[in-house]
């Protein structure tokens, strides 16, 4: 079977090569087919394509298949299904959503059974494949047990929706998430790969399953950003955003990386607290008032629309309107500055832990 | 936009980033120093409350401290005239209620 490297190269380039090649013709397809959605921040007005998560889901699932195939550690094996199985029915959700537009309330209620398939784990292996004991950064490991079950749900919804809400611009998402996976990478190497006693540390031919996640995610998001990158030639959807956000979840969770990616994903949290704090609840997008409008020269700036959701967008125009790919880069600017935050998170719980 | 022309539009939120962090790491200090160190009990009754009141304790931390990163962001996302105008419609219904509250003493009078 193959050695840890040969894996970890399977997961980043199989997932990429597939939405590379599957995205082109699934553009082709979809505006066929007539469905496109307008790109409003243009223009020119242009016909995008919609509903590209449907190729990273297809190509995540292949990817997850082919690389449980070269695996030969049933546990990783394991780890790896339960991981597809989740992020595919957050994938499906969001396609439901991407039809039939579904209730904000209903939406990350149905995104609580993502985290199903983690939880129902424990029947198939010898253990729970999620850790009750999250590590805190100058605490160490703590005994959250029956409160962890009860908070699991949550680990997968909220970054779910938090992603969602961010996929306002063209790469938005996927540049903000592949910094946000960077630093869960390196955060996860300083965690697991270092220690002071060099007894204890981890082998490098060690194959790690949060690695394979990771690069499996970064892989997918990098083919998305080739097409969805300013001037978009797809549009994501909610079947990327909410596939992309439970992936997120699901690292945290299946890694023991929880407090990592809280602070990681810092920005994000915010931009939803900003929304849910001005609507007074949770609301469909599509039946807010507009918290920004396109200028003469075709900048972005703010409605000043007292109904608007108050957004992360918002706050980065509130100087004065700002191009849709500065804004981009604002939101890129946060995410290293969170995912620095997140890499010295690594650092403080891994003075803590033996 | 050069990166060095828009990093000083984001300071507000960098700054709001860092403070975020910076309460959890506090947080967390004080966990460990104070609720950690709370020392086991050899009854298994007691020790059970003890293990529950540090949870407890813990969660009701993390719970302030998601509380306040809500209510600075609420804070740091309106402009400054947004949070006069929300002040200002604040002093008007509660001299509104004043004055409400006046009639009715009048009304109970005559």
């Amino acid at each position: 079977m193959a050695s840890s490297l040969v894996v970890y190269i399977i997961a980043f380039t199989v997932p990429l090569l597939l939405s590379g090649i599957g995205f082109p013709f699934f553009i082709k397809f979809m505006l066929n087919k007539g469905i496109f959605g307008i790109d409003i921040h243009k223009k020119e007005q242009p016909k995008i394509a919609e509903m590209g998560g449907i190729v990273l889901i297809i190509s995540l699932i292949i990817s997850s298949v082919i690389t449980i195939l070269v695996v030969d550690d049933s546990d990783v094996q394991l780890m790896i299904g339960v991981f597809c199985i989740t992020i595919t029915i957050a994938g499906i959700i969001g396609i439901i959503d991407d039809f039939v537009t579904l209730n904000a309330i209903l939406k990350p209620v149905l995104l609580l059974l993502a985290s199903a398939p983690i939880i129902a784990s424990t029947w198939f292996s010898t253990g729970p494949l999620y850790n009750s004991h999250p590590q805190f950064p100058l605490i160490g490991e703590t005994q959250l047990t029956i409160v962890y079950l009860i908070l699991l749900p949550f680990v997968i919804t909220v970054p779910a929706n938090a992603v969602n809400m961010i996929d306002v611009f063209n790469g938005s998402m996927a540049i903000t998430t592949i910094i946000v996976l960077i630093a869960t990478f390196i955060a996860n190497l300083i965690i697991s790969y270092t220690s002071p006693d060099s007894t204890s540390n981890r082998d490098f031919t060690t194959l790690d399953p949060t690695n394979i996640f990771v690069l499996m995610i970064i892989g997918v998001l990098i083919a998305f950003l080739i097409f969805n990158r300013y001037p978009a030639r797809v549009f994501g959807g909610d079947s990327s955003s909410l596939t992309i956000g439970a992936s997120l979840g699901a690292i945290a969770v299946l890694g023991r990386l929880e407090i990592v990616i809280i602070i990681a994903i810092i920005p994000f949290i915010m931009n939803a607290f900003g929304i849910i704090s001005s609507v007074k609840g949770l609301l469909e997008r599509r039946k807010m008032a507009r918290p920004t409008k396109m200028t003469k020269d075709w900048k972005i700036e703010s409605t000043n629309d007292p109904k608007a959701p108050i957004t992360l967008v918002g706050l980065v125009i509130q100087k004065g309107p700002l191009h849709e790919k500065d804004i981009v880069k604002s939101f890129g600017i946060l995410t290293i500055f969170s995912g620095i935050l997140a890499i010295i998170t690594a650092i403080l719980i891994r003075v803590v832990i033996p | 936009m050069r990166l060095h022309k828009l990093t000083p539009r984001l300071y507000r939120v960098l700054g709001l980033e860092l403070f975020v962090f910076g309460t959890f790491i506090g947080i967390c200090a004080i966990i460990d120093a104070l609720i950690v160190g709370i020392p086991a009990n050899p009854n298994p009754t007691i020790d059970f409350i003890i293990d529950i009141s540090k949870v407890l304790l813990s969660v009701i931390l993390i719970a302030i401290w998601l509380y306040v990163w809500y209510y600075f962001t609420k804070r740091f996302m309106l402009s400054k005239e947004d949070i006069q105008k929300a002040k200002r419609i604040k002093r008007e219904k509660k001299q509104a209620k004043m004055l409400e509250k006046k009639e009715m003493k009048n009304n109970i009078k005559t």
